[in-house]
């Protein structure tokens, strides 16, 4: 006898939410043609230009540095996080050792170090990949510590009464256990990462997506500068639907399990 | 006489964050295949008991022999099934993986050899097929025989139970009480098994330990003889089950604390 699972977790396309997408383009086109402002380019126009835009050369020089630049940050900050989320999860002692200082340099908003990078890194890539990483470390070292922190005692028990040693126990249940609020912390960073590196690149860069989009805009070039915005968008959109495909793989059976939790 | 496979001497145990003891100088033996039930009111140390036997905890004072060896930590061939199912079988494995963690550990088995030992612990309780399910889908009285087969993949020789049927319904329990029987009848393994509910220690044990709260103590050791096999009607409307399990009550229920025992208007407050 399998246990029901209802609709919950089959996703089908959304009709309907596709639609009213549509119609706001719709309407923009409409009502951006009728008024003629320089402001609300017609949707056509920004695709026009997104089309002519994005070729090779823009790529290279602008989006390629930008994921560059958002891949080391996010990386170094997802290895640094769970490593020491999960130290600091383990150790009691390292958690109170460290745990002010860490509540502090969470508090502070990432793109007040900026200038301080600035400062220090120069203008280069060094400077953005520290911001970026220094923003997305927080939810995951947090989320890994408080992972390791949950896991049920009972299972703990259970492992070593099967004879598993200590340093197996972290393998055999502590890892698997903490996987799924790790994820939550690494898909809120993956966010992060991102407002971040486009905030660093406007205020101290002389590329990237965020150099782009602010350059545009100094130009006048406003059906360019919504071309950024646009592919900023459809970026953002592919890099969480991979991060989705990774998460499903890992943690299949936690969405389920969670769609049958009273 | 069978031989002695499980020795508690003069246990003691203290948490040292709450001072109150939570056993107090408890000693008794158990021989091979033998079933054992302990009673008592909630809070009697019986948990912990149990954890020391199967080296999870360290008793503050006395030892406990596991055929004639100190328990120092998890001893070999001795395995505790959890009341708490849901948190003791780990969600992400399946049912058949679940099963399959008490093997790991053991040397000399193919992967093939572990899947083989692991399906037929799992035809044993009756649940051949859903080796590919998660336990979350499962109903709890299923869960709690997942980990029973899992506790029975280990091959015990001593098996241990904490309240292992506390969370399921009425109707459940029953089925899991004759399961048991009938895997103890088939295995052979010794059990020592914790439980509030009195009916049920008799109706399953050879002997009853009769536990007091606060700090827990054995104060009766009650033999049940019983003939087997058991049966869920015959066996409780027995005359000598109405006996014992008056023996029984009168045994926790002498050492009631006050509040329960004074009945209303009598030295209350009015």
């Amino acid at each position: 006898m399998r246990m029901p699972q209802g609709w919950r977790g089959v996703r089908a396309v959304n009709w309907v939410g596709w639609l009213v997408f549509l119609a706001f383009l719709g309407l923009w086109e409409v009502l951006s043609r009728r008024s003629g402002s320089l402001y609300f380019p017609p949707v056509t126009r920004i695709v026009e230009t997104f089309v002519a835009v994005w070729r090779a050369q823009n790529l290279s020089a602008h989006v390629a540095p930008s994921l560059v630049r958002m891949g080391e940050g996010y990386g170094a900050a997802a290895l640094v996080g769970t490593v020491l989320g999960i130290a600091m999860g383990h150790w009691r002692r390292l958690d109170r050792f460290v745990e002010p200082l860490v509540e502090f340099f969470r508090a502070v908003p990432p793109p007040a170090l900026i200038p301080f990078a600035l400062l220090t890194m120069g203008i280069g890539d060094a400077s953005k990949v520290f911001v970026i990483a220094f923003s997305s470390l927080w939810p995951i070292l947090l989320n890994a510590r408080d992972g390791v922190r949950n896991v049920d005692q009972v299972m703990i028990e259970t492992a070593r009464m099967f004879g598993h040693s200590p340093r197996e126990v972290v393998t055999v249940v502590v890892a698997p256990a903490t996987m799924p609020q790790l994820f939550a912390g690494l898909r809120t960073s993956l966010g992060v990462a991102f407002i971040t590196m486009v905030i660093a690149e406007m205020v101290g860069s002389t590329n990237g997506l965020g150099y782009f989009i602010l350059n545009a805009q100094r130009l006048f070039a406003v059906p360019e500068m919504y071309a950024g915005i646009l592919l900023l968008g459809l970026l953002g959109y592919l890099v969480n639907g991979a991060f989705e495909r990774v998460e499903g793989r890992i943690l299949g059976w936690h969405r389920r399990f969670r769609a049958v939790q009273p | 006489m069978s031989r002695i496979v499980l020795e508690v001497v003069d246990v003691s145990k203290e948490f040292s964050e709450r001072q109150r003891a939570a056993l107090q100088g408890v000693s008794f033996s158990v021989t091979e295949g033998e079933f054992v039930a302990i009673v008592g009111p909630s809070g009697c140390g019986k948990s912990t008991l149990l954890k020391c036997v199967c080296g999870l905890l360290t008793p503050s004072q006395g030892e406990i022999r596991v055929e004639g060896r100190r328990v120092t930590g998890p001893p070999p061939g001795v395995v505790l099934v959890f009341q708490e199912y849901n948190r003791s079988l780990f969600p992400w494995l399946t049912v058949i993986q679940n099963v399959m963690l008490p093997l790991r550990k053991r040397k000399g088995l193919t992967p093939l050899d572990r899947e083989g030992l692991a399906l037929r612990m799992l035809a044993a309780v009756g649940l051949d097929g859903f080796g590919n399910h998660y336990p979350w889908e499962l109903s709890g009285g299923m869960q709690q025989r997942v980990a029973i087969a899992r506790a029975l993949a280990f091959q015990p020789r001593i098996l241990l139970m904490d309240e292992p049927f506390g969370s399921v319904d009425a109707l459940t329990r029953m089925e899991l009480e004759d399961l048991l029987l009938n895997l103890w009848t088939r295995f052979r393994f010794t059990t020592l098994l914790v439980t509030h509910d009195v009916d049920e220690a008799i109706y399953l044990a050879d002997r009853v330990l009769v536990f007091s709260g606060s700090p827990g103590r054995v104060v009766d050791d009650v033999p049940v003889d019983l003939p087997r096999p058991r049966d869920q009607i015959t066996t409780r409307s027995a005359a000598a089950f109405a006996a014992l399990r008056s023996r029984i009550f009168r045994e926790i229920g002498s050492r009631r604390p006050d509040w329960v025992a004074t009945p209303p208007g009598e030295g209350g407050p009015r």
